[in-house]
């Protein structure tokens, strides 16, 4: 081949040295820079991670690989799909703000925030933002995880602080789905979403959004505002060599408070650390069951164990609620990771989890819960549902995420493999998702097996005195119920069953419990010592550490034995037994020949039939199951502590009927009715109580007054009040008191739960009051005051004279029907989160609002009458009133919507129809974004034949000219 | 005027073009996947039975990455000194193929195939990077392999499994074990 000496081939072909460097530089330079882009980024990511670790070939070209994917990614990204279900976070910084937001990375305290504006749905909030998290992935990338604060009195979607998060995980949204979850099955969970985010006008990609625990996630979750706790410590407790947490107050603070005053108040802290501590076993359960809500906590921890979570430590991610009116705290949702399987149910332990374990019967409720989850909505089908509708709605985005990247995508070869961050992309991404999918499914057929392991041994042993001893081992993760027996033998009696609770093997009414007995061969239920439950023992930790403490819980198999006994002399003392009508036999022919136990499993729900006999018999030298703690024990967190038999703790009282009157019944020291007390008052009983003593109802109540003979609730002294009445927990459900006159009181002393009305019912459900009048309420905030009370009725109720709130009803549904209010020197009827229907009720004198319905509440109002109130119906914070066939009559405004506060997003709105507004000031005032529909409303009083039955019937009036004579003679009594 | 194309070029080209190749060969090697990342990829497929069985340049690859990194065997292991890395239920496998891990040569290692749930027999080869064993296999009458002691460590097993009988032409499972050796 030949060319032209002139051609530009031909020159170039001839390059000279010096043009040839020239030329080559730039390609050198494209090569330098990758090189060393690679290198830089290694060594930063080694420098946190594993700094001793030599940079060899192989994750050179790791690193290199990943420089240029992630360039190359960056030149092909796709847009952003334009009906992205992601909401936009735009952020902006000055560029000396950007600076500092790095460099004040580790600065202490106040010095690392710095000012910014987030812009989101057009408006713009001032605020201020840090970085959050130590770990690499978040501050050493593009992507930063940053913590933002609102200004004071400013939110953002319902939160003043929230996090936005560079989640390192591969499939990035297994934390959306446990919160998810955690949310649908009633626990407290702050927002956790994607966003995407966008820095000074550029696109930063998808984040993580996760809301702050604070008190707007106790109003977005239906709680009361109450105190609530966040605990991270850093300190180490030195006698025991593990994190303190849970031993000294110092790593808690108190992030939401109910009052001003209370805010530095930890005593709630205090009480927890100390029952951990220094409480026995015995001590311990009664105050988990007064103080923990139990339920919240066994669902907590079976997501973190079903999803294999490990974040709740001896040092972090604990927040704690205590809800005001139950006095019990409940954990909050925080700080889940996912999708991880070991061969253990908890792969972190606590604490406070390590002492419920040990509580008789917690394992049991926790594993119930996980069974049922499993078997369900956390099913691995279910699981995967939730995993395509994330797919669905996020891909878009992640392929428009041009710093996508995630950890764990290098086999575990080292530390610094496992964590070194890479970039994303979808086949990769679909991968991990499917390999987590792999883990959860190999997890939930792990804890199934588990779970549904019949865990049961029984065997028969005779033991002396013809008596018959059943043993039954529970081990591993079962847990029984024993429903009933029946006993065969070759005679005709009865047979009896005993409790072996001081396992001697011998019957001893002093200490075993006589727990069912029945004509031979028929079947009894069981009543008590009938939980048959696995403890828990404390290993040591193979790799023990001030953060994962330094033992673990395993199963710990646990004996009870029954005494089946049909000894003649047994007959003869029983009042029940018939023994006259049987024939004498020998004691030979009456030893039990069969015993058939029916069980339930508590954990599966499954059900068992037991038929044991002689041929059941043992061997003797089956080794024993471990040894339980004493229940008076305090355990240390050391091995071998662990779980007390459960006959050791007192048995669940039987049932009882407390009736009190007919006729006076003086009390002069407070009393609490127990939750297995039904307690009756009679007709015609006058209660007499003594200055500040109170009446608390854990269990059902039944006044039975009658229009003849009502029942009087009175003070002893007319000038000292006493106290008042509860009804405290889900015990009191089916209560109804009828036919009540009461007076004189205030409100019960509050100590763990508050108390602040005359008539408290709290955390309960279908509950009724009927004919009811109460005078008065002396310092009480409230007269009726219904907390969490699922079905409430208030059935011609009549309260005069209330100081404050004459009836105020948070987070509940009720009825109210011929409810009539007096007098109030707030509100006639308060209601917060609350769906209630009036029907045939009056409101008059209320110095503030008649009805104030607010915080989401619900109302439907149909023939009231509202009467000399400031305002006739609020509505305020999303809530809504519909008002029908009604009069508001002398009111300053009749209807009114105020502007939504920052917790609520949504508008209030009051609908009137049929309703005639009269000598009111002013008929409607709507709020800044609320609405009045006031086309119902007539500005006159009703015309001869409308609203009758309010008039006649509820009213007792003849025509509407009498209503100015009617409220004032209903004030003035008030007044008299 | 024309030149010859022999004569010798001007010492900027052959800078230029020795720059240019290499430039252009390490950028070709760095997009080249490395092979940590394949071996995550095998690794996560396997899992998830989400691909055919190895190539011998898979199987080499990732016996390679097993060796260099000796602990990436017990992560996958999780504890035991053998066992599956690949999809199986209880050590049955109906998708044709296992893969099994040795981390320890002093641990000599047999492994066993059954034919789980048919009764005619299936056709087995396992395989190491150097060695090779077929055999047939029944449901009473398993494949048995001592995997060999020598070779590269943590030790990388194949076992492929004609899932079809020959009769019936209908897919069955196997039950794949990795006991102790004697």
């Amino acid at each position: 081949m030949r060319f032209r000496n002139d051609s530009v081939l031909y020159r170039f072909y001839k390059l000279r040295a010096r043009t040839g460097v020239i030329f080559s530089l730039p390609l050198a330079v494209v090569a330098v820079w990758y090189a060393w882009s690679a290198y830089a980024g290694f060594d930063r990511y080694r420098d946190d991670v594993a700094p001793k670790t030599p940079l060899d070939l192989e994750l050179f070209h790791v690193a290199l690989h990943d420089e240029l994917s992630r360039d190359l990614r960056r030149m092909r990204v796709a847009d952003r799909p334009e009906d992205s279900a992601l909401d936009t976070f735009s952020i902006s910084l000055t560029r000396e703000n950007l600076d500092n937001l790095h460099d004040k990375r580790t600065k202490p305290g106040n010095e690392r925030w710095v000012d910014a504006f987030i812009e989101k749905d057009g408006k713009i909030h001032d605020v201020r933002m840090r970085l959050r998290g130590g770990r690499h992935w978040h501050w050493l990338g593009t992507q930063k995880s940053m913590k933002v604060r609102l200004k004071k009195g400013d939110l953002l979607d319902g939160t003043r602080v929230f996090n936005l998060i560079n989640g390192p995980s591969p499939f990035g949204m297994e934390q959306q789905l446990i919160f998810t979850l955690a949310r649908e099955l009633g626990l407290l969970t702050p927002e956790h979403r994607p966003v995407w985010v966008r820095l000074n006008n550029s696109d930063l990609g998808v984040f993580q959004y996760h809301a702050q625990p604070e008190e707007g996630l106790l109003r977005r979750s239906q709680r009361m505002p109450g105190n609530l706790f966040s605990g991270d410590s850093e300190t180490v407790d030195e006698s025991r060599g593990v994190g303190d947490l849970f031993f000294a107050t110092t790593g808690w603070k108190k992030v939401a408070w109910r009052n001003d005053e209370e805010k530095d108040d930890l005593s709630e802290i205090e009480q927890l650390n100390r029952s951990i501590s220094t409480s026995s076993h015995r001590e311990f359960a009664e105050f988990a069951a007064a103080h923990i809500n139990l339920d919240k906590y066994a669902t907590f921890d079976a997501l973190d164990v079903i999803f294999g979570g490990n974040d709740h430590d001896y040092f972090t991610n604990h927040k704690l609620y205590v809800d005001p009116y139950t006095g019990k705290m409940e954990p909050v949702a925080w700080a889940f990771q996912g999708f991880h399987h070991e061969t253990q149910f908890n792969l972190v332990e606590n604490p406070l989890l390590l002492r419920l374990k040990m509580t008789p019967g917690f394992v049991a409720r926790r594993d119930a819960v996980i069974y049922k989850l499993l078997t369900t909505v956390a099913s691995v089908a279910a699981i995967r549902e939730r995993v395509e509708r994330v797919f669905a709605s996020v891909s878009g985005d992640l392929a428009a995420d041009p710093y996508w990247d995630a950890y764990k995508v290098l086999p575990f070869a080292s530390r610094l493999h496992r964590f070194m961050v890479r970039p994303m992309n979808r086949q990769r991404w679909m991968l991990a998702a499917q390999d987590d999918l792999d883990d959860f499914e190999r997890r939930s057929r792990y804890l199934l097996d588990e779970l549904e392991r019949p865990g049961l041994k029984a065997s028969w042993k005779a033991a002396p005195d013809s008596v018959v001893r059943v043993d039954l081992v529970v081990d591993g993760h079962a847990a029984y119920r024993v429903t009933s027996v029946s006993a065969d033998a070759a005679c005709q009696g009865r047979f009896r069953m005993f409790a072996d609770v001081d396992a001697d093997g011998r019957i001893d009414p002093a200490t075993d419990t006589l727990v069912a007995g029945a004509a031979i061969g028929r079947s009894q239920p069981v009543l008590g010592h009938r939980d048959l439950t696995t403890g828990i023992r404390l290993v040591a930790l193979e790799r023990p550490s001030k953060k994962a403490g330094k033992v673990r819980s395993v199963p710990s198999a646990r004996h009870y034995s029954y005494l089946v006994a049909t000894r003649r002399e047994l007959l003869e003392t029983d009042a029940d037994a018939r023994d006259e009508a049987t024939p004498k036999r020998s004691e030979h022919d009456c030893v039990p020949t069969r015993v058939t136990l029916e069980l339930e499993n508590v954990v599966t729900g499954f059900t068992r039939r037991l038929v044991l006999d002689p041929s059941h018999t043992a061997d003797d030298d089956q080794s024993p199951p471990d040894k339980p703690d004493s229940a008076d024990d305090v355990p240390a967190f050391e091995p071998g502590a662990s779980t007390p038999h459960e006959w050791q703790l007192p048995p669940d009282p039987k049932p009882s009927t407390v009736v009190l009157g007919p006729g006076p019944v003086e009390i002069s020291r407070s009393r609490t009715f127990f939750r297995h007390e039904t307690v009756t008052i009679e007709p015609g009983t006058k209660l007499v109580l003594d200055a500040g003593v109170s009446l608390t109802f854990l269990g059902p109540v039944h006044a039975r007054g009658t229009r003849a003979h009502p029942i009087e609730v009175a003070p002893k002294n007319e000038s000292k009040p006493f106290g008042g009445l509860s009804l405290q927990g889900p015990g009191t459900r089916g209560s109804r008191l009828h036919h009540v006159n009461l007076h004189g009181g205030t409100h019960p002393k509050s100590g763990a739960i508050e108390y602040p009305a005359t008539v408290n019912i709290h955390a309960t459900s279908d509950i009724v009051l009927g004919d009811w009048t109460i005078q008065g309420g002396g310092t009480a905030e409230d007269i009726i005051h219904a907390n969490t009370v699922d079905g409430l009725t208030l059935q011609e109720v009549t309260i005069r004279g209330a100081k404050t709130d004459a009836v105020d009803i948070e987070i509940s549904t009720a009825e109210a029907r011929g409810l009539r209010v007096f007098g109030a020197g707030d509100d006639c009827l308060d209601l917060m989160t609350t769906t209630i229907q009036l029907i045939d009720s009056v409101f008059v004198g209320c110095t503030n609002n008649g009805i104030s319905a607010g915080e989401e509440s619900k109302v439907t109002a149909h023939s009231i009458l509202v009467g000399h109130a400031k305002t006739g119906l609020l509505a305020k914070n999303a809530s809504q009133v519909l008002v029908s066939r009604s009069v508001i009559y002398d009111a300053e405004i009749a209807l009114r919507t105020k502007r939504r506060e920052i917790h609520y997003d949504n508008m209030s709105f009051i609908g009137a129809s049929e309703l005639a507004v009269v000598d009111c000031e002013d008929v409607r005032r709507a709020g800044k974004g609320t609405a009045i529909d006031s086309e119902g409303v007539q500005l006159r009083m009703p015309q001869h034949g409308s609203l009758d039955h309010l008039l006649n019937n509820v009213l007792n009036l003849q025509t509407w000219g009498d209503l100015a004579s009617f409220a004032e003679t209903a004030l003035g009594r008030v007044k008299g | 005027m024309s030149q010859s194309f022999r004569r010798k070029p001007g010492a900027g080209f052959v800078l230029l073009a020795t720059v240019a190749i290499g430039v252009l060969g390490f950028l070709a090697w760095g997009m080249s996947r490395p092979a940590l990342d394949r071996a995550w990829w095998i690794q996560v497929e396997l899992m998830v039975a989400q691909r055919d069985a190895l190539s011998h340049g898979e199987f080499r690859s990732f016996q390679e990455v097993l060796a260099a990194h000796p602990k990436m065997a017990s992560a996958m292991l999780d504890g035991p000194k053998s066992g599956f890395i690949s999809a199986n239920a209880r050590g049955v496998v109906g998708n044709g193929y296992a893969y099994l891990v040795r981390t320890d040569a002093r641990d000599s290692a047999v492994v066993e195939v059954e034919a789980f749930g048919a009764t005619e027999k299936i056709a087995v080869c396992a395989r190491t990077l150097d060695e090779k064993h077929c055999g047939p296999a029944t449901h009473h009458t398993p494949f048995s392999w001592p995997t060999p002691d020598s070779g590269a460590f943590p030790q990388l097993i194949e076992v492929r499994i004609d899932t079809r009988e020959a009769s019936k032409r209908r897919p069955v499972n196997a039950l794949v074990r990795i006991g102790k050796g004697t």
